[in-house]
């Protein structure tokens, strides 16, 4: 793994928190991330509050978040600790694209301490309806300041290069502060990728 | 179904709300009846003077500014619940991706249609949800003015512009559960404040969804979610808050269990805590042994010609064909533990056998926890536990050391199951508590949120009710005579008003005392999960006798055996005794040859 070797008494917890708009694929991001799994869209239904998924190895903590308005003042307690933030939009949908700078109002509001931010460009395997263009994208980044990504839940582009390079960017970071405990042994092994629990 | 709606009109207009109240904590709850009791339960006007759907059709409402949100979420509806088992559908022949869409259609305009009527109201994500519910069960016509009924007098406070009355629910939540079970509290709110979500008594977010859309975002099926809202909607609306304490604390033994595997430190009991939070919040609901559930063979059933290669859980599907599609898509889902908890939900609707599948599956793959789960799950009947084989039968199968059973710390059982007709004997105190695992039933839920509700009652002083929640809510206004009530206009004007419905207080006293909490808790401790570990272990090892003496009743009666993997198994008897209730486990386990589903 690209991570930094840690002993193995030591596990680094990482909280990464995922916004954006309602329906950018927040959610199959994460799947697609923590299960290798993707649902269509007929199989997904909107997040109510927050969902929350560890991995281990790479990361542990990982917050997912509903995109609509309103849940946005009971989020302001989950931005609490997070030291990555994905910012995600979807290719597809400029006003998703455009409503970014209100997430990013969003965490210059709540979120005080340095925190890694990637802007997150999905559903790109929808290339004809593309209505974001990579390059709008990545100068809007820079401008903000942090790096931007292009992927798709759907057909696995760019999902593990993006917590990837969120997790080596935080924990290379002497900034952030990283909850680092002792843990017992046998916490320190990942999960084995073992086949469906159907599968035998 | 037996109930008639005529039954609680105690003159013309009036509810008899108490026998209601006993209805709704029945098996079944209000059963059919619930089409005619809703609306009543809600207000709804029975002589409607608003022009119907169909007139105003011509003088449309201007578009809502929510409807954007609105089509994300209704276009991502119908997940859950089947399509095709809805009586009220008449969409039967088309496929079911058409119905989705219908349905989807309907739902949209059944949302847009009261906003439209409500412009001061405002969506929340999870009120498609609720929307369903009604949708699903009311006929169209009253569908539309018992959503607006609901929405204007239960649901308003989440329909301002922010959620935040939906912190002062979690405050009152919270309170509640420190009430309840201060270790238990304790035990989960420091498992988030060390994750560093929260540094100062976090509020339990984990309910936020229950709260929110009253269970109807996570329940698995129809009959389920109606049946909770049956008892929900002929109770103030506070009662969520109780509903979800008592669901919480009834997932408790089953967390304070998982708590003993994780290991020795600290570390273990809070991840195995943190962990089990999802499976907390979808725990939530489970069988209801009532007249709910239809459990219908497809008409190809039994499928399988001998020797096909058949899986245990694709003759499960094919007995389910509603619940096809979740086993199909839990079947592309990898091992994680949430999954194992959705995969034993998705049992529920048949008792006990899809726990002995998963838990059969488990123990083939060596999965431990996914044994515990479908353990907590499963009902042993008395016979099997009758049986004094396992000391001597436990250990060639386990491979562990034996744990001495604690002689003195057993609890009582549970057991509401009849007695076979030649039952041993009774089973020693010492063998109930090995298997006294908790079943969650509907039931027992209510009936412990009913019984936290009179022993903690909104005006309880810790709660600090009045302090927290203002006199615009509607968790105050709300009132079972419909004249105390706000008018309907009334309470459109709260919500854009949007003041009085929280009450902002001083620094919550609640951080501050949680530091003499703590020390409290600390000083009685909770470490009580190791002994239920023991037992688990033990129950584990003897399941495994019973699932293996179960393979030899197919091998040797031939007939039904199927190959699976090369081994023979029961199918046959495995699932008739399945479809018929629990009454077989004996037979299973000693393969009695006088049992008529082994036949």
């Amino acid at each position: 793994m690209p991570m930094p070797m840690q002993t193995f008494s030591q596990e680094l917890h990482v909280k990464i928190l995922m916004i954006g708009n309602s329906s950018v694929g927040k959610s199959s991001l994460l799947m697609r991330w923590s299960e290798n799994q993707w649902l269509p869209e007929d199989e997904t239904s909107a997040t109510i509050g927050v969902e929350v998924r560890r991995r281990k190895l790479d990361v542990r903590g990982e917050n997912d978040t509903a995109g609509e308005e309103q849940f946005r003042t009971m989020q302001s307690a989950h931005y609490r600790g997070a030291q990555g933030i994905m910012l995600v939009y979807d290719a597809s949908c400029r006003q998703s694209f455009d409503e970014l700078t209100r997430w990013f109002k969003e965490i210059d509001r709540y979120v005080t301490g340095p925190v890694v931010k990637v802007i997150v460009g999905n559903k790109v395997d929808k290339e004809f309806q593309r209505q974001v263009p990579a390059a709008e994208a990545a100068v809007f980044a820079e401008k903000m300041g942090c790096r931007f990504i292009e992927t798709s839940a759907k057909t696995t582009v760019g999902v593990r290069k993006t917590f990837r390079d969120m997790v080596e960017r935080i924990v290379g970071n002497p900034e952030l502060r990283i909850v680092s405990k002792p843990s017992p042994p046998q916490a320190s092994f990942a999960r084995p990728r073992a086949p469906s629990f159907l599968n035998y | 179904m037996a109930i008639s709606s005529d039954k609680y009109l105690k003159s013309h207009d009036t509810l008899d709300w108490d026998a209601l109240r006993l209805q709704s904590l029945a098996p079944g709850g209000f059963g059919s009846a619930r089409t005619l009791l809703w609306p009543s339960l809600l207000h709804v006007d029975a002589n409607p003077t608003q022009p119907s759907l169909s007139t105003e059709d011509q003088t449309e409402p201007d578009p809502h500014r929510d409807e954007r949100q609105i089509r994300l979420d209704t276009d991502r509806s119908f997940v859950l619940y089947p399509l095709l088992s809805h009586p009220l559908t008449n969409l039967a022949d088309d496929g079911p991706e058409d119905v989705r869409l219908a349905r989807q259609a309907e739902l949209n305009h059944l949302i847009v249609q009261t906003f439209r009527r409500h412009p001061g109201l405002n969506y929340f994500q999870g009120f498609h949800d609720i929307a369903t519910v009604l949708q699903l069960t009311l006929p169209p016509k009253i569908a539309l003015p018992a959503l607006e009924k609901l929405s204007l007098h239960r649901l308003r406070d989440s329909m301002g512009h922010t959620l935040e009355p939906l912190t002062s629910l979690m405050l009152i939540l919270q309170r509640l559960l420190r009430l309840v079970d201060l270790p238990y509290a304790m035990l989960l709110e420091d498992a988030l404040t060390r994750e560093g979500q929260h540094r100062h008594a976090p509020l339990p977010y984990a309910a936020l969804p229950h709260l929110l859309t009253l269970f109807a975002h996570a329940t698995p099926s129809l009959p389920l979610i109606q049946h909770i809202f049956d008892y929900l909607l002929v109770r103030p609306p506070l009662a969520i808050v109780y509903l979800v304490a008592a669901v919480s604390n009834i997932i408790r033994k089953d967390l304070v269990l998982k708590l003993g595997e994780g290991g020795d430190g600290d570390e273990g009991m809070i991840h195995s805590v943190l962990t089990g939070l999802p499976e907390f919040t979808d725990y939530g609901e489970d069988q209801d042994n009532g007249e709910g559930y239809e459990v219908q063979l497809s008409p190809e059933f039994p499928p399988q010609p001998q020797n096909a290669p058949i899986t245990p859980l694709c003759l499960w599907a094919q007995a389910m064909p509603c619940l096809r599609a979740r086993v199909l898509r839990m079947y592309a889902t990898p091992p994680q533990r949430q999954n194992y908890a959705s995969a034993l939900h998705l049992l529920t609707p048949l008792p006990d056998l899809f726990p002995v599948l998963i838990l059969w599956m488990a123990l083939r793959q060596r999965k431990q926890r996914l044994v515990h789960l479908a353990l907590s799950r499963i009902h042993l009947h008395p016979a099997m536990k009758a049986r004094q084989v396992y000391p001597s039968l436990v250990t060639p199968l386990s491979h562990r050391p034996q744990t001495p059973l604690p002689p003195s710390t057993l609890q009582t059982s549970h057991f509401h199951l009849r007695e076979p007709p030649h039952a041993p004997r009774l089973p020693s105190a010492q063998e109930q508590g090995l298997f006294s695992l908790a079943h969650l039933s509907l039931p027992k839920v209510f009936l412990l949120a009913d019984e936290l509700f009179a022993r903690f009652p909104p005006s309880t002083p810790e709660l600090r009710l009045s302090h927290t929640i203002g006199p615009a809510s509607a968790m105050q206004t709300w009132a079972q005579d419909v004249a105390l009530m706000p008018s309907d206009d009334q309470a459109e004007a709260l919500v854009v008003a949007g003041t009085d419905i929280v009450v902002r207080e001083a620094p919550t006293p609640d951080s501050q005392n949680r530091k003499e909490l703590q020390k409290r808790v600390k000083k009685r401790g909770i470490k009580k999960a190791r002994k239920g570990e023991a037992r688990l272990l033990v129950a584990g090892a003897v399941l495994v006798l019973g699932v293996a003496v179960a393979y030899g009743v197919g091998g040797r009666r031939g007939g039904g055996g199927i190959g699976i993997g090369g081994e023979a198994i029961g199918v046959r008897c495995l699932v008739r005794w399945a479809l018929s209730g629990r009454e077989c486990w004996g037979c299973l386990v000693m393969h009695s040859s006088d049992c008529e589903y082994c036949l």
